[in-house]
């Protein structure tokens, strides 16, 4: 996994384009507010749509050194966030197939009777959003070690059988600071485990 | 002349023969019509579905176990279908599917945001017991179902077999194989897991 550091800039060549810089180009060149996500899932799924939008942008052309310098920037860091690109890649084809065959309104009608009898299933879901940022304050104040410390051992298995399906669920991992819900590509080391 | 006037006649009859046969037809198809969306024949619609388009279970081996124990009349109407799909989760996979994920259904952020003040068994009871599954937007499920991975997907799905017991617990197993199925087919076309 590329690691992304919360400042990308820092330690690099100051003239490396960065996500950062997209990100800023886009949202100043655009109503929309870009997040390096949003910039990655472009890149992703149009990239030449996007590399047409960052040549328009005069700033970073020169800070580049110049169109065809902000190609080859361009082309450098796709191939640096290769695997973010194809992770997201395989979400939106993964999106589009299920969506085309009306899988999840299938789940969706009929989940919510059979989860609130058998709370696992609730426990994974509300993790896992938990751990793809939502509501991160549940790490950050460290209540995953309390909650453990306070519940019985049979729920305590529930919760350990599903931590092994989510990545940042360990009762040892000690809450972070400054993670969490901004935790994005450009975050800390939140995601670690 | 007679053999003109005969064959005119004839043709007028064959004509008002044909347009009677056309109005009948157009009466009967009103009254197909009008029988069809009556309450009780609507409701043959399910059969005639489930007659041609039986429930699919892609499963694995142990879950096909699962499937067996199933009552045998919930298990009619249901094909089960192997699992191939090949593709290998990791931790570091997962993680980064978990990092690109987004979640935007304020419903969903304002259940999850109660989790963070929990302490107690009782306090992660009630929170649980807020969230309601069936409402969660279907764009975020989609997210959700593709960071947790097929493994996770099929932790939910073993509980839903070990469990089954009316067809709507049988139609929902059968989604989640389908949707896990349909997870294993995106994640293996990637170059990155061949």
């Amino acid at each position: 996994m590329t690691p992304m550091p919360e400042n990308e800039s820092e330690g690099k060549n100051q003239t490396q384009l960065t996500l950062k810089d997209l990100r800023e180009a886009l949202s100043s060149s655009e109503a929309t507010q870009y997040d390096d996500i949003d910039v990655l899932r472009e890149m992703a799924l149009n990239k030449d749509e996007l590399l047409r939008k960052i040549e328009k942008n005069p700033e970073l052309s020169k800070k580049a050194g110049g169109e065809e310098a902000l190609r080859q920037q361009f082309e450098d860091l796709h191939a640096q966030y290769s695997q973010e690109v194809r992770t997201l890649s395989e979400a939106r084809d993964f999106q589009e197939r299920v969506e085309k065959k009306g899988i999840v309104r299938r789940i969706l009608g009929k989940i919510g009777s059979f989860a609130r009898e058998h709370y696992i299933v609730t426990t994974l879901l509300v993790l896992a959003a938990i751990a793809a940022g939502v509501g991160a304050g549940f790490y950050l104040t460290g209540n995953w070690e309390l909650l453990m410390a306070g519940i019985s051992s049979a729920k305590k298995q529930v919760l350990a059988t599903v931590s092994k399906y989510l990545p940042v669920l360990d009762p040892k991992t000690p809450p972070l600071s400054g993670g969490g819900a901004g935790g994005v590509p450009g975050g800390t080391d939140y995601f670690k485990m | 002349m007679l053999q003109f006037l005969s064959n005119f006649l004839v043709w007028r009859f064959c004509k008002i023969i044909l347009w009677i046969h056309f109005l009948f037809e157009v009466c009967l198809s009103v009254q197909w019509f009008q029988l069809f969306n009556s309450c009780k024949i609507r409701g043959i619609i399910p059969y005639v579905y489930k007659a041609f388009m039986p429930v699919i279970f892609y499963l694995t081996g142990d879950e096909q176990k699962l499937f067996s124990r199933i009552g045998s009349s919930l298990r009619e109407e249901c094909n089960v279908v192997p699992e191939t799909g090949k593709f290998k989760d990791t931790p570091e996979a997962r993680a980064m599917r978990f990092r690109l994920t987004r979640v935007h259904d304020p419903e969903l952020k304002n259940a999850v945001s109660k989790f963070s003040d929990i302490r107690t068994e009782d306090e992660f009871n009630q929170a649980l017991q807020g969230v309601d599954l069936g409402k969660i937007n279907e764009r975020d499920f989609i997210q959700l179902a593709f960071a947790i991975g097929p493994d996770g997907i099929g932790l939910i799905l073993t509980e839903v077999l070990n469990n089954a017991k009316n067809e709507d617990h049988m139609i929902l197993a059968a989604s989640l194989s389908e949707l896990r199925h349909e997870l294993l087919e995106s994640l293996s076309a990637s170059p990155s897991s061949a």
